[in-house]
């Protein structure tokens, strides 16, 4: 289907309006959307991107309960595509599998549920690479000091403390 | 040796044990976004990774060759990896037991196959060469999530865990369907010979974990060492239970398809496996005594299509002779 207003691309968006009984309907491209949003012509306020807007993608998308759509989204989660490889989450979605490793932490939000209903716990254990073991050592030598420095503190062991202070910038400059 | 050639541990119901990592360089992008350039270059980081470990080299681009297929049959490689165009390279060590899949679905993908039940010692091997890609290698992980992975239902340890079984009598008396579903409820799959999509044909699953999120290596290695042990238990106790005018019916089915396997002028590869399978329980019952489970076992992939084309030196053309030279195969190997 057009877009009925400019006529040429395809329309993603079909956008209904009920106001005191007078219905609109209006199927448009992503761009005459966002053109008539910004000349006022949409009286949608800033519910723009809400449930009156429904891509017309969704309907022929297994996927869409699983997944929420990119478009359902607010603007700059919508329009968010990976930087290293350039994956949109609407292809992520359709090919079921990344585009690279960076697309994990791009779409973290909108995969938690998909990896928790696959995996069920959604937290690492395991193997890990000797660097992420080593950062790792660190982190938790660095929350066991933090803890005696609170207690020295609290303690009054000034001394202490600032041994404590000083072995805790020596590792955080190393990290 | 290969795996085929060897006897392993359970060896009555278990056929061989494989472990699986799967790892990717953080600074390339996953195969769909990888160019063929970008592949190249994986190759050779992950070659050089591997130098001076008695690792061969084989490349491939360009889709199935009869070679490739033989691979798959032995299952040192995976019917995707075989039937790839762009640029994919195997690497694999003169004992077989460690092979590295590079530029398959993932990158990585690390392999180690023993024969019997000794995911331990396939797991032991795995990590050795693991911490040698760690070492050389920058790979893509993430704390919480662990190996980040093509697929996101690899993410986390990125391990496979499966073990090969051969289990007759649980296909025989209908029990193995409960098995299945029983097994997903638990994190894990029962598949066929072939991994995803193939049958159980002749009594033959692999049965591997499904979960790789929030579960450690030995802990997932722990619960399949359970599950097989409880699987063998049934397996063995059903066997046992045939007595009587059932246990003459058996060993009638079992010498019948000795003597087609020893005599046949013509095997199909599917008769092949109905009567391995029949001489393999024999085996384990005592019926059969001239036939090991080793001679037998590398029957069973020497007369697998692709493998017995490449080791014919007319290679067979037609079906028809492809049959014949399978049945010949069979004949020389136990007619004697």
């Amino acid at each position: 289907m057009l877009c009925e207003k400019c006529k040429k691309n395809n329309a993603s968006f079909f956008f209904e309006e009920n106001i005191n009984g007078k219905k609109r309907s209006l199927a448009l491209c992503s761009e005459c959307a966002e053109e008539m949003k910004k000349n006022g012509e949409l009286n949608v306020g800033t519910s723009f991107f809400d449930s009156a807007f429904i891509p017309s993608s969704f309907h022929n998308d297994i996927f869409g309960g699983l997944f929420s759509d990119t478009n359902m989204l607010p603007k700059s989660s919508g329009q968010k595509s990976c930087p290293v490889c350039g994956y949109t989450f609407a292809e992520f979605r359709r090919v079921g599998k990344a585009g690279c490793s960076e697309c994990y932490k791009t779409f973290a939000e909108e995969l938690a549920q998909s990896i928790r209903s696959i995996h069920g716990n959604a937290k690492h254990i395991g193997r890990a690479p000797a660097k992420a073991k080593a950062k790792n050592k660190k982190e938790n030598e660095l929350k066991a000091l933090r803890k005696e420095l609170k207690a020295a503190i609290s303690d009054e062991n000034f001394e202490q403390a600032a041994i404590l202070r000083d072995r805790i910038k020596e590792i955080e400059g190393n990290m | 040796m290969a795996w085929y050639n060897e006897i392993g541990n359970e060896f009555d119901t278990v056929l061989s044990s494989r472990i699986r990592f799967a790892r990717n360089l953080r600074a390339y992008p996953f195969e769909g976004k990888l160019t063929p350039d970008g592949a190249k270059e994986i190759i050779e980081k992950v070659d050089s990774a591997f130098k001076g470990q008695g690792f061969k080299r084989h490349d491939f681009s360009g889709g199935f060759t009869t070679d490739a297929a033989s691979l798959v049959e032995k299952h040192y490689i995976s019917r995707e990896f075989a039937a790839k165009k762009s640029p994919h390279s195997l690497l694999i060590n003169e004992s077989t037991s460690a092979s590295v899949m590079i530029c398959e679905e993932d990158h990585i993908r690390l392999q180690t196959i023993l024969p019997g039940l000794a995911l331990n010692e396939a797991y032991d091997i795995a990590t050795k060469y693991d911490d040698i890609i760690d070492s050389s290698l920058d790979i893509a992980y993430d704390e919480e999530l662990g190996y980040l992975t093509h697929c996101p239902t690899n993410l986390g340890t990125g391990m496979r865990a499966s073990v090969m079984m051969f289990l007759p009598a649980l296909t025989m008396s209908g029990r193995i369907s409960s098995i299945a579903s029983q097994l997903s409820k638990i994190g894990l799959t029962m598949r066929g010979m072939y991994g995803e999509g193939s049958e159980g044909k002749g009594g033959i699953y692999q049965i591997s974990n499904q979960i790789t999120l929030g579960i450690t290596e030995e802990d997932t290695i722990k619960k399949l060492y359970d599950i097989i042990g409880q699987i063998n238990e049934q397996e063995r106790k059903l066997r046992s239970s045939i007595k009587g005018e059932n246990l003459e019916r058996l060993r009638d089915t079992v010498l019948r398809s000795e003597g087609i396997l020893k005599y046949a002028h013509m095997l199909s590869s599917g008769e092949f496996i109905e009567h391995f399978s029949n001489i393999r329980l024999g085996i384990a019952l005592g019926i059969i005594t001239d036939i090991s489970y080793v001679t037998l076992g590398k029957l069973f992939i020497e007369t697998m299509p692709a493998t017995l084309t490449l080791s014919e030196k007319n290679a067979p053309g037609t079906d028809s002779e492809r049959d014949r030279a399978r049945a010949a195969l069979c004949h020389s190997t136990l007619g004697k």
